[in-house]
This record gives C-alpha cells, sequence and structure tokens, in this order.
C-alpha cells in the first residue's frame, strides 16, 4: 500500500454486517444513537438523508450500500458515528461501536490479497490475535462532495 | 520592490477601513462638487478627509499616498478660501488622484509598489494651485473662516466659561497703502482683551504683507459688542467694519437658523451627520455631549461574531418553537394543571425575549444599501463617459437597512442593470432630441422597505425593449415555437432575457439593448430569496424592480405534510391556498392543471417530484391541498396532503456533502427537532418551465375555487 498510514495508533472499531471496521479516533466526532432520517429526493442510493445533530444538519451515509454488504435490521445497538472528513461532518450508520483499540504498524497488513469489493476504501487490514479489523481510508469513503454535485 | 511600513497588521487594517470609508467619501463629494460647483460645505469635507488620510498615511510611513494627499490638501485649501474655482478639468484631475490613491491603498495589501506614477499628478495638481488665485474681495463673498473641530472646543469651551465669541471683520479704505499694518494693528488692539482663536488671512499672510483689503476674525472675549466696536474705531484707513456675535451659520449659510451656534454642516464630522437633524438647534454644549456620547456608543464587530451571534439566535428560536410544542402537547395529553400553566407562562415569556433578541440581532447586521449604492454616481458618471451620453443619475432610499448577506449579493446585478441601461438603454443626446426627449437621459436607482421586503428599483428613460425583436431572436434561437411566441404576453417575453445563453449573439444592443449575462443577474438575485421582473415600454424606458428579503437566515414559512414527511414552504413565494374537490385537476397535454380564476395553472406533485407516496396515491383528490407559489407573474400550484402550520423557519444549506438539489433550498430544524426540507419554488418553476410558456394562460370560461390567503 502506499505512504498513507495511521498516524495516530488508536482506532474505533465498529461492526458492520457482522464484518470489524477501525477508524482514526482523530476523525471521530462523537457517537450518536440511531434516529429519525429525513430522506433527501435525488441523494445517492448511499445516502439516506439528514439529520438533525443539535441544530446543525447533517447527511447521513449507510455504508452497506456503498460497500455491497447485506443490509441488516436495524437494533438497540445501532448508531451513528459523526465523523467529521476534511471538514465535512457526516454520520455513518452502524451495527455497534463495539470498541477502542491501539494497533501498531506492523500489526497492519496490505489488504488487495483478502478483500476485492471494497479494498479501494481500505488503509489497510489490522491483525490483532484472534481477528481483524479491517481500516478505513475515510478521504475515500466521504469526500465526494464534488462528484455528487455533479450528479444533482 | 517590497513596501515596509511602520504599523502592525491591526494598524494596517484599521487604516485600510478608515481609508475605504474616506475614499468613499471623497469619491462621493467630487461628483456632488461638480454638480453643484463652488460649495464651500463640500469642499471643506473633501479638504477634511484628504487632510485625514495624509495623516493617517502618514503615521504609516507611506510616503507616496502622504504626498499625494498633502498636494491634494493644498489644493482644497485654496479652494475653500475661494483663491481657486471648481472646473471640470480640476474635477477630471480629481478623479485621477482618487484612483491613484486606491491604487495605493493596494499596496498597503499587496506590500509591493506600484508602478503609479504619482509626481505627474503632483504636478497637476500644483499646476492648478499655482493658477492665477481669485481675489477674495472681487470675487464678492466675504472673507470666510472655516473653524477646526478643535477651535470649535476651544469656544466651546470658553462659552462655558461665560466668554462670548464675537465675529469681527473690517475693510481697509481703497487708498490704504499697507493693509497688514493695519490687520496687524486690530490684532494687537485685541490680544489683551481676549483670545484670537483665527484670522483670515492668517498671521503669516499678514506679516509677509501680501494679504488682501479684508481681515475677518474669531475673538473669544469676557467684553461686550460695544467695547469691542470702540477698539475698531479707534483703527484708522478702514472704510467698513462689523462685530457680530459669532455663530458659523452666519458666516456660512443663510439657510441654517442664526441661533444654531455650530452646524452639522460644517463640522463634517461623520458621527455628527450620524447624529442627524435633531442635532440641529442644539445648544454647542449638548452638542457636544451628543458627539461623545455617539462616540463612545459606536463599537466596531467582527461580521463573523455578528453571523455566529445570529446562527445563535436562529438555534434559540428552534429551541423556543420546541419548547411551545412540548408546552401544547402537556396540555393536551394531560389536564391543565399549576406546573404546565406554569410551563406556559415561562415559554411565552422566552417566545418573546427571543422574539425581540432576534430583532435586534437582525438589526445589528443592517447596513443601509448606502454601501452599495454609493460606488454606483462614479461608475455611472464613467461609464456615460465612454458612451458619450449625458446622464442625470437620481438616488434615492439610500438609507434603506439591508442584511449584510443580502447587501453582499446585490451589487453585481446591480452593476449589470445600470451598465445594460446606460450603455443599451439611454440613447445618445442626438436620437434622444430627434425622440422629442431631453438630450439628458435619466437613469433612477432607488432602494425602499415594502413590508417585508426590501424593493431596489433601476430604470431610465432610454428607448425601452422590442418585445418583437425579442421574441424573434428567441424563436430563431430555438427558445420558442412561434406557436407558443405568439401565445405569451409581453411580460413574458420580457421575461426571456433572463434565460441563459439567449443573448450570447453578435450585435446584442441592436436586439432591444440588452441580455448580456442577465441569467447571472437572476440567478444572483434568486441566490438571496430575491425576484426580479422587468417592466419595458418602447421608446419610453425599461424598470427593474428586484424585491429582496430583509434577512437571508430566518424566514417564516408554511410547513405542508407530503406522504410521511414534511416540508417547509417559504411564505414570501406563497401566493395562496387552495383546497381541491375531486375534479378539480384537468390534464392538458398530458400534465395535470387547474382553473383558478379563469386561468390555467399547472400544477406539480411534490410526491412525484421527490418521489415517495403521498395520501394521493390512495385515490382521491379531496382534501389534497394546493399551495400556489411563484415569484413575478409565474405561478404554479404544488400538491400537499395537508397544510400544518406558519412558523418560523432557519434555513441551512445542505452541506457541501449533498450539495444543491433541485428545487430544495436547504433544511431546517423543526420545532419537534424533525428535520424538513425547504422548498426552492423559483427554481421549482424555472425548472418546471425550462423556458416554455411561463404562466397561467386565460381561459374564457372560469370556474371558481374555494381559496383562502395566508396572511
Amino acid at each position: 500500500m502506499e505512504d498513507r498510514s495511521f498516524e495516530q495508533d488508536q482506532l474505533v472499531v465498529f461492526e458492520l454486517s457482522g464484518e470489524s471496521f477501525g477508524i482514526d479516533i482523530n476523525a471521530v466526532q462523537e457517537i450518536i444513537r440511531m434516529q429519525q432520517i429525513t430522506d433527501v429526493p435525488k441523494a445517492p442510493m448511499h445516502v439516506k438523508g439528514i439529520i438533525n445533530l443539535r441544530g446543525k444538519v447533517i447527511p447521513i451515509v449507510d455504508l452497506r450500500d456503498k460497500f455491497g454488504l447485506v443490509q441488516t435490521e436495524e437494533t438497540k445497538s445501532t448508531r451513528i458515528v459523526v465523523v467529521d472528513v476534511t471538514g465535512c461532518t457526516v454520520g455513518m450508520i452502524v451495527d455497534a461501536v463495539s470498541e477502542v483499540l491501539r494497533i501498531s504498524k506492523d500489526q497492519i497488513e496490505d489488504p488487495s490479497a483478502i478483500i476485492e469489493s471494497y479494498e479501494k476504501y481500505l488503509l489497510g487490514i489490522g491483525k490483532l490475535e484472534e481477528r481483524l479489523v479491517l481500516l478505513l481510508d475515510l478521504g475515500k469513503v466521504i469526500p465526494e462532495a464534488s462528484q455528487l454535485q455533479a450528479v444533482a | 520592490m517590497d513596501l515596509v511600513f511602520d504599523a502592525t497588521p491591526d494598524d494596517l487594517s484599521v487604516f485600510l477601513q478608515e481609508a475605504d470609508e474616506l475614499m468613499q467619501q471623497l469619491d462621493e463629494n467630487v461628483l456632488r462638487l461638480e454638480k453643484e460647483g463652488q460649495n464651500p460645505e463640500i469642499i471643506q469635507e473633501i479638504f477634511r478627509a484628504a487632510h485625514t488620510l495624509k495623516g493617517s498615511s502618514g503615521m504609516l510611513g507611506h510616503e507616496r499616498m502622504a504626498e499625494l494627499t498633502h498636494s491634494l490638501e493644498s489644493l482644497f485649501d485654496k479652494l475653500r478660501r475661494d483663491e481657486l474655482s471648481v472646473s471640470t478639468e480640476l474635477i477630471d484631475v480629481f478623479l485621477d488622484c482618487l484612483d491613484a490613491l486606491k491604487i495605493l491603498k493596494e499596496e498597503c495589501i499587496t506590500f509591493k509598489a506600484s508602478d503609479i506614477d504619482i509626481k505627474a499628478l503632483i504636478i497637476q495638481i500644483d499646476g492648478f494651485a499655482s493658477g492665477t488665485p481669485v481675489d477674495a474681495g472681487e470675487a464678492g463673498g466675504p472673507v470666510l473662516i472655516v473653524l477646526e473641530d478643535h477651535e470649535h472646543d476651544v469656544i466651546n469651551m470658553a462659552e462655558v466659561k461665560g466668554s462670548t465669541a464675537f465675529s469681527i471683520r473690517i475693510k481697509v479704505a481703497d487708498d490704504c497703502m499697507m493693509p497688514s499694518v493695519r490687520f496687524y494693528q486690530v490684532i494687537e488692539e485685541f490680544q489683551p482683551i481676549g483670545e484670537i482663536i483665527k484670522t483670515n488671512p492668517s498671521m503669516d499672510v499678514i506679516e509677509s504683507g501680501e494679504c488682501g483689503s479684508e481681515l475677518a476674525l474669531i475673538l473669544v472675549t469676557d467684553e461686550d459688542q460695544s467695547r469691542l466696536e470702540s477698539v475698531v474705531k479707534a483703527v484708522s484707513e478702514l472704510s467698513e467694519h462689523s462685530v457680530g456675535v459669532y455663530s458659523i451659520s452666519s458666516e456660512h449659510d443663510e439657510d441654517e437658523p442664526q441661533e444654531v451656534e455650530e452646524t452639522v454642516a460644517v463640522s463634517g464630522d461623520k458621527r455628527m451627520q450620524d447624529l442627524g437633524p435633531e442635532a440641529r438647534g442644539k445648544s454647542a454644549q449638548e452638542l457636544q455631549q451628543m458627539r461623545t456620547a455617539a462616540a463612545v456608543k459606536t463599537v466596531r464587530v467582527d461580521v463573523e461574531r455578528l453571523d455566529h451571534l445570529m446562527n445563535l439566535v436562529g438555534e434559540l428560536v428552534i429551541g423556543k418553537t420546541r419548547l411551545q410544542q412540548i408546552g401544547s402537547d402537556l396540555a393536551n395529553s394531560y389536564h391543565v394543571g399549576d406546573l404546565t400553566s406554569t410551563l406556559n407562562e415561562v415559554t411565552a415569556h422566552v417566545g418573546q425575549i427571543t422574539n425581540e433578541l432576534q430583532e435586534e440581532v437582525m438589526r445589528a447586521r443592517m447596513l443601509p444599501i448606502e454601501q452599495v449604492f454609493n460606488k454606483f454616481p462614479r461608475l455611472v458618471r464613467d461609464l456615460a463617459r465612454t458612451a458619450g451620453k449625458t446622464i442625470n443619475f437620481v438616488v434615492e432610499g439610500k438609507e434603506t437597512e439591508i442584511d449584510r448577506s443580502v447587501l453582499e449579493e446585490i451589487g453585481d446585478p446591480l452593476v449589470h442593470i445600470l451598465r445594460n441601461a446606460i450603455d443599451h438603454g439611454v440613447e445618445t443626446p442626438d436620437v434622444r432630441k430627434k425622440a422629442g426627449k431631453s438630450p439628458e437621459g435619466n437613469v433612477f436607482l432607488g432602494a425602499r422597505h415594502e413590508e417585508n421586503h426590501i424593493v431596489v428599483e433601476v430604470s431610465d428613460d432610454g428607448h425601452g425593449m422590442d418585445v418583437q425583436k425579442i421574441k424573434d431572436k428567441a424563436i430563431r434561437k430555438g427558445f420558442l415555437t412561434q406557436e407558443t411566441g405568439d401565445q405569451m404576453s409581453d411580460r413574458e417575453i420580457l421575461d426571456l432575457i433572463f434565460l441563459s445563453g439567449f443573448s450570447t449573439a453578435d450585435k446584442v444592443s441592436e436586439i432591444s439593448g440588452r441580455g448580456v449575462g442577465m441569467d447571472v443577474v437572476r440567478n444572483n438575485i434568486k441566490k438571496i430569496n430575491g425576484t426580479v421582473e422587468i417592466m419595458s415600454e418602447l421608446g419610453v424606458g425599461t424598470r427593474f424592480v428586484i424585491k429582496l428579503p430583509l434577512t437571508l437566515v430566518i424566514v417564516e414559512a408554511l410547513t405542508v405534510v407530503v406522504g410521511d414527511r414534511i416540508y417547509a414552504v417559504p411564505l414570501n413565494t406563497i401566493k395562496e391556498v387552495l383546497r381541491l374537490e375531486d375534479g378539480h385537476i384537468k390534464m392538458v397535454d398530458k400534465k395535470e392543471t387547474m382553473l383558478l380564476r379563469g386561468s390555467v395553472l399547472s400544477l406539480l406533485r411534490l410526491s412525484e417530484l421527490f418521489s415517495h407516496t403521498s395520501a394521493a396515491d390512495r385515490g382521491s383528490e379531496d382534501e389534497l391541498h394546493v399551495v400556489v407559489v411563484g415569484y413575478g407573474e409565474n405561478r404554479i400550484g404544488l400538491i400537499v396532503d395537508r397544510l400544518l402550520s406558519k412558523m418560523e423557519i432557519m434555513i441551512k444549506a445542505l452541506g457541501d456533502y449533498l450539495g444543491l438539489v433541485d428545487g430544495i433550498s436547504g433544511a431546517t430544524v423543526l420545532g419537534d427537532g424533525r428535520v424538513a426540507l425547504v422548498i426552492d419554488p423559483v427554481s421549482l418553476i424555472v425548472k418546471f418551465d425550462a423556458g416554455k410558456k411561463l404562466n397561467a394562460q386565460p381561459v374564457s370560461k372560469g370556474k371558481k375555487s374555494t381559496s383562502k390567503k395566508i396572511a
């Protein structure tokens, strides 16, 4: 993989359709409970709509649509992870937020060999004792404002 | 060459702000000067502005600016002494100087020396200044004394202590060999009995011996008038003398009431002018107090801070609405008890305060539209000169206040419209004479409040727009078919010039003369929730009427329900609201329409537009509502399931991530915390017709609908 790697070794780990994903803790603004989402017409499939975050209107994306994962029912543990990427505040729906953990660089491996469908969104794969955590490249998942505007 | 200024960045920004204001003032005044000629009041203001600029640029170490302003100052000093008179050449040089000053001011931002040659300008100015001075006596007017602020202060102080200021003027006999000696003698006589504030000619001039036959001086003394007269009488070789209690008005302007001891005009002090007419007629002491008070009461606030404040107030408004909702929910769910009624009381109180706060903050963000309008006289003058036209430019309603954010956006469209009016609207003097009009074209720019809007109007008495030519062109360019073109009203056709790409063709001016970038004009105005309409009569002139909201952030809206969603429709775009009954909807050309007072109204289902369900899917059209929205003459009916309520909403952008969505201007948070999308009727309409017929067509047979207006 390229030079891009975690400057910080702390990750927020969340579950999505049975898989564990990790994102840089510095990008996470807050984690809130699921709430009513207002649809936005003509928005891309994976944009579920907008919510009111203490008076601020932010868009909500569903990564399952983006990554082609199976849809899961909303449960008590469903959360919205609010992240701040390149100036955009966006909420991501996740099945559950499981933990915050530390990871060192030698535990991270190149993703290409294992996952094909959404490999381009990954920075790497963290190997932790018994399980794998997919490290998301938020910069690739989120900043698509310009493309979206072109669509709209 | 890089420039170094002797100032901190803060100092620089203060200087730039001040310089901007002063140059604006100079710009305005020079044009007034051109129009009104030798008006001492204006000359004094210009002198003062140049003087201030000289001082502050000198402090910064901006030498070239200080040099240039110094020359200007001396030039206007001559003017105010009546040693020079105003001429077109002088105005031209002065305007060149202003342009140069603006470039020099830019140097404070770029820190690079520009290649402007101020030496040449200074030589020109000095040329004027050293031209044959007009003798004060021969010029007919009496020798004037114009006092500076600090000199006024001395007089005020003296008056507080019980002394009186006298204005004394003497004229030596024609055969007097050395007037300066007599002047000197008079001054010598007065010195022991009081304080001489100022003399004209100045002491330096008197000592040099090169003075005219008149002397004026201001003396503050405890003596009375008769004593002073006897002193003057004792001096020989005087042909005339007068001693009077000093008041600026008598020195200066016959129109001013005599008892006013200090007029707004002469002080030239911006703050004083701001005090307004009530300042006139007050005693000097009171004025002094008012001035101090005005100085203390103004605070410069960063614009961002105001914006933030406005956002917070917007949040508060939402919170207030939510509180009200909770209050009424509580009252509905439980019987009304002490607690709920107390809550409602408190809510009402908070609501009231929030409203007041909102109003105050909004007012704090308001600026007079003057800030934009002031740039135009110069623009018009220059454009008219280039185009070889004479234009009488009238500006009205400069003081109309408007939200900062609106103000920022309105400048460009207005420049565009004005430019068109001068370039293509107003004819050349020859053509006008032939058409039986006065050779001078009239262009009017005005602003006024109208209900919840600001109306800005630009009109000219030029040759107007040729509807037929516009129609032909639209057909030729494929915007219209001949058939639809023939059905359109004149106003609809005029509206075509706002279409993008309409006037990119050659020889724009031949086709009615307008249209260059008119789509930009409308888009800019639309961006700030404004509307623009054109009225034009061939041979008579053209009128643009722009309606702008007072503020962008908080608007009143009607919330409506469609299916399981709530939308907010800005109230200012709603024309009326109707209830649909079975059979109202008629299909015309496979599109849903209805008859409204004899006109066909196109209907649009929000549920279809935004592809979701609606109550209408269950079949019945009964009980549905139509919200008629529009701008100008354009109307469209939005079909909704239910009307909810009228409320104040704060429009929030959807954000960069989602960008712009057609038909949606943003989102807002409702009283219950839910998010509703805000409908943008203007873009809906524009998209809906996309260049086709824009509004309802008269139909012979009318059918009545139940309609109610929304207040």
